[in-house]
């Protein structure tokens, strides 16, 4: 059976990335707060790992839709 | 997206449906990006890519004039160098890296692979798509009947299938009566595993009179080794499971995977730039249907950057599309690695058909080796086999009839085929090795 393509779904994209972007600057925001604190710094570096995975198969995909 | 039904069907379906232009455009831009960062950050690309600006590749065909790289380049720019161990190869600080892996070392000494938190997480994420594109779910209890190690292998897959929320189950530290307890003990529903060790652990139930199909595992995922289908065909008879393939490296992560469908395997666009090219000249990219050889870039990982890293594994390239809906470029089949290709009495030979012939009509051989060797000028290949001992000196002998016929019939060549003593041939848990060619080691070879 052929799968179902998300065509009515590329709509979210736009605001996925926007919050992509968002925890991006918030989560420097914390680790500049937080100084050198380790608690800080280790788990905002193990979040940043996350944002980038995200703005990979998510903001990456807007960027190239803008351009078609 | 309410997250249920058929859009669960993809990890991520925006990208996996994305046009197949798209894609190549998203593996530009981030080859460009690779190229800056790889220039800035690594010693070995700011040597070789001294008069190589990422600007000028605007299209797959400015790619392949880029320098192709193999292990043994990997290995120069890493020996006796600094940062130790992994010298011109790091592409972050020291202190960034957080995992160590190497490769096997099975054709010279090992690369040492450095993985920083982000890279490792971006490897994990490719896997969340393999995974899931097999069906794994937070359903799952997942068993690795594997000693996690040095190599990267089954690292990956338990890190991924933590991140999908299946069970994760670490079997490694067992023997195989020991695994075969805790599989009946807790019950898991997936395996990730070797096809050999997938055979070898089946087979060894059936000898404790327990029947893998009752254990209740409904998919495997194989890896290490090359699975023909009538291998695959084989362990899904056996356990009564969806079984499914990928493939990948150390050094560039895995690159294809099969999806439900399980017919080809999906290149895992855009996270890698996949280039099947030409056996003789590496210059050309092959038409569907035709071999050729893996030459792959890993487009999101920072510790290690890679530029078209020659695999040296020979695939055959398929056709696009497939009805699970996803748009990646596919290749039909793995056919083994480039160094085992060889000719032998000037036939082009390459072992994964034996094991084909083997697993797909013989379920009476236990194990087998290939072993080709030289008597003056004349190239001799033979078939070990630990032959089931229920068969008797009859079976064995119909065997070599019926064996040596569909053999000659598939490879051209005729087989010497002789009964190795039970428990002679060495079991694999990881990267079987059942060809050796001994020509090389031969005086005059």
């Amino acid at each position: 059976m052929a799968e179902t393509k998300p065509d009515d779904h590329w709509a979210d994209l736009e605001p996925m990335k926007k919050i992509i972007g968002q925890l991006d600057e918030l989560l420097s925001d914390l680790d500049r707060l937080g100084g050198e604190m380790p608690v800080i710094e280790k788990n905002v570096k193990a979040m940043k790992s996350f944002v980038r995975v995200l703005q990979y198969g998510i903001s990456d995909v807007v960027k190239v839709k803008k351009q078609e | 997206m309410n997250g249920t039904g058929e859009s669960r069907r993809y990890w991520n379906p925006w990208l996996e449906t994305l046009d197949p232009e798209a894609l190549e455009a998203i593996e530009l831009k981030n080859l460009g990006h690779l190229i800056r960062y790889a220039k800035e950050h690594s010693a070995l690309f700011r040597e070789r890519y001294r008069e190589i600006f990422p600007e000028d590749i605007k299209s797959l065909a400015d790619v392949r004039q880029l320098p192709l790289i193999d292990k043994e380049d990997l290995r120069q720019a890493q020996e006796g160098r600094n940062p130790f161990p992994y010298g011109d190869l790091l592409g972050v600080q020291l202190t960034e890296v957080t995992d160590f892996r190497q490769t096997s070392g099975t054709t010279g000494r090992p690369v040492y692979v450095p993985e920083s938190y982000e890279s490792w997480q971006w490897r994990i994420e490719v896997w969340c798509h393999i995974l899931w594109m097999a069906g794994f779910r937070e359903t799952d209890r997942v068993f690795l009947p594997f000693g996690y190690n040095v190599y990267v292998a089954f690292w990956e897959g338990h890190y991924a299938a933590e991140k999908l929320g299946c069970e994760v189950v670490p079997g490694g530290a067992l023997d195989t009566a020991g695994r075969l307890n805790k599989i009946q003990e807790v019950r898991p529903t997936a395996l990730l595993n070797t096809p050999t060790y997938g055979l070898h652990l089946g087979e060894s139930a059936l000898n404790k009179g327990i029947d893998p199909r009752d254990l209740g595992i409904r998919r495997m995922l194989c890896a290490g080794e090359p699975l023909p289908p009538a291998t695959r065909r084989r362990l899904e008879e056996l356990w009564g499971a969806e079984v499914y393939d990928h493939i990948g490296g150390t050094e560039p992560c895995a690159w294809a995977a099969m999806c439900r469908e399980r017919s080809g395997l999906h290149i895992m666009e855009p996270f890698f730039l996949v280039e099947v090219l030409d056996l003789e000249t590496m210059g050309r990219p092959v038409e569907p249907g035709e071999l050729g050889v893996a030459v792959v870039t890993p487009l999101g990982r920072r510790s290690f950057p890679l530029i078209r890293f020659n695999t040296k594994d020979v695939v055959r390239r398929a056709a696009g599309g497939c009805p699970c809906g996803r748009t990646s470029a596919k290749i039909e089949a793995v056919i083994g690695r480039a160094d085992d290709l060889t000719k032998i009495r000037g036939v082009l030979f390459t072992p994964v058909t034996v094991e084909e012939v083997i697993r797909k009509d013989f379920p009476e051989v236990l194990e087998f080796e290939i072993l080709v060797t030289r008597a003056g000028i004349m190239d001799e290949i033979s078939l070990q086999v630990e032959f089931s001992e229920a068969k008797g000196v009859a079976g064995f002998k119909e065997f070599c009839k019926t064996a040596g016929e569909r053999l000659k019939s598939k490879t051209n060549l005729r087989f010497r085929i002789e009964q190795a003593p039970p428990g002679a041939l060495p079991r694999y848990t990881l990267k079987a090795k059942r060809f050796k060619d001994l020509r090389k080691e031969a005086p005059n070879g």
